[in-house]
């Protein structure tokens, strides 16, 4: 009798709870990869913008044809992006769920863009409804957008990817490239902003609007000639833009002014500081390195330097945490942060001796103080702007026993009176493919 | 054969598992809440509390072999206290595991089934628990020894797969509120470890009663040190204030999990190891409290209760109006209080027993 009731129970669970309660099937859901947030007409009012994914578009790989992944530029065919004014993120999530005919579902998103005139009045509302609900993950990604974070989605064109998840998982892995992209996790976020003894910082997009104008005039007849026979011929048009554009004269890592031609009018190097949770200031790509550097968290980056002896660069690597040395106490004590790095010779052209050793150390002491000089210099940036992003905070702190000690320092007000010197240390292992750089003229 | 008894390998798995079922509850949030940075010290005065707690069980389980607390009871004080012992500890169980039960419930339905029933999950919940609980203590320890170990690993594996998002920074200031608040939160929070008196209704059924003490023992330290890692873990991941936040820190944890772009969204797989161990926690629970009340009134078996008994868990569980309710009646009463039940009850049965062979040797 009891195996009968125990095979009866068997039948009806397996029948009865192998689905969820309110039967819901992937065809009646749309996913939202990303999503944008920018400042209203009034106070307590927010645009949201939703980029819905449509999965059929969504097909492809990335590795070739002219279809799916693979043909670039697309991303807009494989999703759709909708605004809404509303006073919170559920109310936006009904508002557009009331001409979206699937039920928005968020389980799959993985970025949240904040408009700059939002970031710079305060995110911790919007953090607030995206830590609580349920359908926010906290390993997304945000970054700040220079401008509308909702002309992001707009003028979006990647080279390379037409998926707009494969183009933001693409994204996620610039941190590791190139250091000038510091993409951040939704938690490391939230935890920076709650904790009081550091501050976050984002990564930023902004509008490259040379390149955004150029997209704009290119000729489509052009543009589908190119598709087909797959190159990017130039014509007298385009060679006139381009010189338009390489008129000036000086190499920036400034967000949406990278001097270019082509490719995505949307670029992403430099990084959005906060304190609190307002956005203070941007640095720019070079800077956002020099800052994950001194956190101890850059995993490679390309850094080149002039010198009286010409130009070489180096592909660096990060040796763990920097070692951060109290020097002196006092009203304004002084301390000496010292980075370390591993480093090849990527390219070296002047009068560089890169055959001995002793070469090798005149030119890791050019590039020491280079990065010393460039590395002071946005610290006392960050002490402008009072933003503790360097985490020298959560240094200080382990010289308090109590909680009660640590907040009576009143370390934010002390921030900005410490002297900071940097003090790396490169350790040049390899050369590259070329001893030297002689016969070269 | 001798049937219907545990080995010591069963009862150690059995009462491990218990005791760490409240890891994936709410005890992280619970210690980082009350003692900030400093939870995981406090979860090592704790620890001691389970230790001092282990000695005393072991003692009294010395000094009348094979008998469980109820039964000493009435060895001692006669029947009333024989009832008082097995309703106090009957009234313990069926409190804790409603209670756990309830909040395991608002979890899943916070989490994981957001649109489903509380009564729905709830009785299919009580269905399995139900059904261990029935079978007995044979059941519930061959299940725990089987799922123990799994549950060992998937903890550990947690903490490893996060410690990508762990930082050291995060513990300082080293005391968080201070030394007193530190040992204060540790003795209440000892509290954690009074599942152990569980242990005491199991010794009837122990195949090797000498093993009492190694088998308490064993339980307290895995399970402790189980729980000082996870504190600790959940600590540098979610610091304070962060941490004190969020009211499923287990879950939480497993939804931390991210490890580029194909190993990531491991929480179903964290959930599995959720649902067992509360199974086997919210069984044994059942299963106390029903033993208790059957050891209280001298009855030769305890399976009629198990029903009533389950269906006044159901009862309890469905009192609290919402989910904050629940974890601060667990937290605030049971999980600051238990600890006076959990040092008490062997103290003042190792006090009896004293007095007794006193009054026998006089006599």
């Amino acid at each position: 009798m009891m195996r009968w009731i125990a095979a009866g129970l068997c039948i009806g669970v397996l029948l009865t709870v192998t689905g969820c309660w309110d039967r819901t099937e992937l065809e009646e859901e749309a996913f939202v990869p990303s999503l944008a947030i920018d400042a209203g007409p009034a106070s307590g009012v927010f645009i949201y913008t939703f980029r819905i994914a449509v999965p059929r578009e969504l097909t492809g790989s990335s590795s070739g044809g002219n279809q799916g992944g693979g043909s670039g530029g697309d991303t807009q065919k494989g999703s759709k992006a909708i605004s809404v004014m509303a006073r919170s993120l559920g109310e936006a999530i009904n508002l557009t769920n009331s001409t979206v005919e699937r039920r928005l579902n968020f389980v799959q998103c993985q970025y949240v863009l904040f408009g700059e005139e939002l970031a710079r009045q305060g995110v911790s509302l919007h953090l607030q409804d995206l830590l609580r609900f349920r359908q926010f993950r906290r390993t997304m990604f945000i970054a700040v957008v220079k401008g509308r974070a909702a002309d992001s989605f707009k003028e979006n064109k990647p080279v390379l990817e037409s998926s707009v998840i494969r183009y933001l998982e693409g994204l996620q892995k610039l941190r590791r490239f190139t250091g000038m992209v510091p993409i951040v996790h939704l938690h490391i976020f939230a935890r920076a902003v709650q904790s009081g003894s550091e501050d976050a910082y984002t990564s930023v997009a902004s509008i490259n609007q040379g390149v955004k104008e150029q997209d704009r005039r290119k000729n489509p007849q052009q543009q589908d000639s190119n598709e087909e026979t797959g190159k990017e011929s130039e014509s007298p048009a385009e060679k006139q833009r381009s010189n338009e554009s390489f008129r000036d004269q000086t190499v920036t890592y400034e967000a949406g002014k990278i001097r270019r031609v082509g490719g995505n009018p949307e670029e992403f190097p430099g990084a959005a500081v906060f304190r609190g949770d307002r956005l203070v200031d941007f640095l720019n790509g070079e800077e956002a390195r020099l800052m994950l550097a001194l956190r101890g968290e850059l995993p490679h980056a390309f850094f080149t330097v002039h010198g009286p002896k010409g130009r070489f660069t180096l592909e660096v690597q990060e040796q763990g945490q920097p070692r951060i040395v109290r020097l002196s106490d006092g009203e304004r004590p002084v301390w000496e942060v010292q980075p370390r790095f591993e480093v090849d010779v990527v390219s070296a052209a002047g009068a560089f001796d890169t055959r001995s050793h002793g070469g090798l150390v005149d030119m890791q002491r050019e590039a020491e103080q280079w990065f010393d000089r460039q590395a002071e210099r946005l610290v006392e940036k960050l002490q402008r702007d009072r933003s503790d992003t360097l985490r020298f905070g959560m240094h200080e702190r382990r010289r308090f026993l109590t909680d009660a000690a640590w907040k009576s320092y009143g370390w934010r007000d002390r921030f900005s009176q410490i002297q900071v010197r940097v003090h790396s240390h490169f350790v040049i292992r390899r050369v590259g493919n070329q001893l030297v750089s002689s016969g070269m003229r | 054969m001798h049937t219907g008894y545990i080995g010591t390998k069963e009862a150690r798995a059995l009462l491990t598992v218990v005791l760490s079922a409240s890891i994936s509850l709410t005890l992280p949030q619970d210690l980082v809440f009350q003692a900030g940075a400093a939870g995981w010290l406090s979860m090592m005065i704790s620890l001691a509390g389970g230790l001092v707690a282990w000695r005393l069980i072991a003692r009294i389980a010395k000094m009348a072999p094979g008998r469980s607390v109820v039964q000493m009871a009435g060895m001692w004080w006669g029947a009333p206290g024989r009832y008082a012992v097995g309703i106090i500890l009957g009234i313990y169980f069926l409190l804790i595991t409603g209670l756990v039960l309830r909040a395991f419930v608002e979890m899943v339905i916070g989490t994981i089934l957001p649109r489903t029933p509380a009564d729905v999950v709830m009785f299919l919940f009580m269905v399995v628990t139900l059904y261990i609980a029935y079978f007995g203590l044979e059941t519930l320890s061959r299940l725990s020894q089987l799922v123990g170990w799994t549950l060992l690993v998937g903890f550990l594996l947690l903490l490893l797969m996060d410690v990508g998002w762990m930082d050291v920074n995060y513990l300082y200031p080293l005391l968080g509120p201070g030394w007193a608040q530190i040992v204060k939160i540790g003795v209440l929070k000892s509290s954690y470890f009074s599942e152990l008196l569980l242990l005491g209704l199991m010794i009837p059924g122990m195949r090797v009663v000498e093993d009492v003490g190694r088998v308490a023992w064993n339980a307290v330290l895995v399970s402790g040190v189980l729980m000082v890692l996870m504190v600790l873990g959940y600590t540098l991941a979610f610091p304070p204030p962060a941490g004190a936040d969020n009211p499923f820190p287990f879950y939480q944890m497993a939804r931390l999990v991210y490890l580029g772009r194909f190993v990531q969204r491991l929480e179903t797989v964290f959930g599995f190891l959720w649902v067992m161990t509360a199974a086997i926690y919210m069984a044994a629970g059942l299963w106390g409290a029903t033993q208790s009340l059957a050891q209280a009134w001298d009855l030769p078996v305890y399976r009629p209760l198990v029903f009533p008994v389950a269906v006044l868990v159901f009862g309890i569980a469905s009192l609290p109006a919402d989910y904050p309710q629940t974890t601060s009646l667990t937290n605030v009463y049971l999980r600051s209080w238990g600890w006076v039940m959990l040092l008490g009850m062997p103290a003042a049965l190792w006090l009896g027993a004293v007095l007794n062979r006193r009054r026998r040797k006089e006599g």
